[in-house]
């Protein structure tokens, strides 16, 4: 089943060619995630890594979580004690890549993904189909 | 206090002389991630290969410590490859507390690139070079 969805856009990298952008309904949860003290300084330098089209297994990597889970990466949050990852989509479309920022999963605890996290990833893999204006 | 709002998100680009050397490294960073993918080696292997820790190649990776010109000489030993370097003009962007040469009043015209594109790293397969044949004479 297809689920519509519309996304924030929250930065992009000098020539437009890579965008990133939040999933307007987990906004809610995601923003102020991200706006937190130590967050926010990890995050600048995720979205810089991006934006310079680099490679970096410590902060972003794609998501092998099964094959229906496609598209999907993690954004990696660990500093200060934390274990935090942002489930992320990527989108390309022509020249341009876009990282959607669909998931915030605060805790994790072993080196497997619950069952239920495993499963809204899969969804949002799957079904869900971004919409940006 | 600064108070946060969304727009501080945009307010990526890196501005200090700190963030800008760690985006350097993370540039080496990332094509030394693509080596290690390429032959299947993990940070702890690379880290024993290297001759240092886990945690620090860790710390390297996450931009909490800075690449030095040791490591990324022993890197290219490791990896049988060897980095190349290009230097290219990037559109001048203001910059907060670093001053033009043309703001310091030398009366030079301001500098400005004319291209904004940068180029990735790339680190080129240390292969030694054919020799030409001999010309017959």
């Amino acid at each position: 089943m297809t689920l519509y969805r519309t996304t924030i856009l929250i930065d992009r990298c000098r020539h437009f060619k890579t965008l990133i952008l939040v999933d307007a309904e987990n906004a809610d949860s995601i923003i102020p995630y991200l706006m937190q003290d130590g967050v926010d300084n990890e995050f600048k330098r995720i979205r810089n890594i991006l934006k310079e089209n680099l490679r970096n297994r410590e902060y972003y990597c794609k998501c092998e979580v099964s094959g229906k889970a496609r598209d999907m990466f993690e954004m990696r949050f660990t500093g200060q004690g934390r274990n935090d990852r942002i489930y992320c989509k990527e989108v390309h479309a022509g020249n341009k890549r876009c990282i959607i920022l669909a998931e915030l999963f605060e805790g994790k605890k072993s080196q497997d993904i619950p069952a239920r996290i495993k499963g809204r990833i899969e969804n949002i893999g799957r079904n869900y189909l971004y919409n940006f204006k | 206090m600064s108070i946060k709002t969304i727009h501080t998100l945009y307010e990526s680009e890196p501005v200090s002389g700190r963030d800008r050397a760690e985006m350097l490294s993370f540039r080496f960073i990332s094509e030394i991630d693509r080596l290690m993918e390429r032959d299947d080696i993990s940070k702890k292997e690379l880290a024993l290969r290297l001759g240092t820790s886990a945690s620090y190649i860790t710390q390297l990776f996450r931009g909490d410590k800075l690449l030095n010109m040791e490591i990324l000489a022993r890197t290219e030993l490791v990896f049988g490859v060897r980095f190349c370097i290009e230097a290219q003009k990037v559109q001048a962007v203001p910059e907060k507390g670093l001053r033009t040469k043309n703001e310091a009043g030398n009366g030079r015209g301001r500098y400005t690139g004319s291209s904004g594109k940068t180029k990735p790293l790339l680190a080129r397969e240390d292969t030694p070079r054919k020799s030409r044949p001999a010309k017959k004479k």
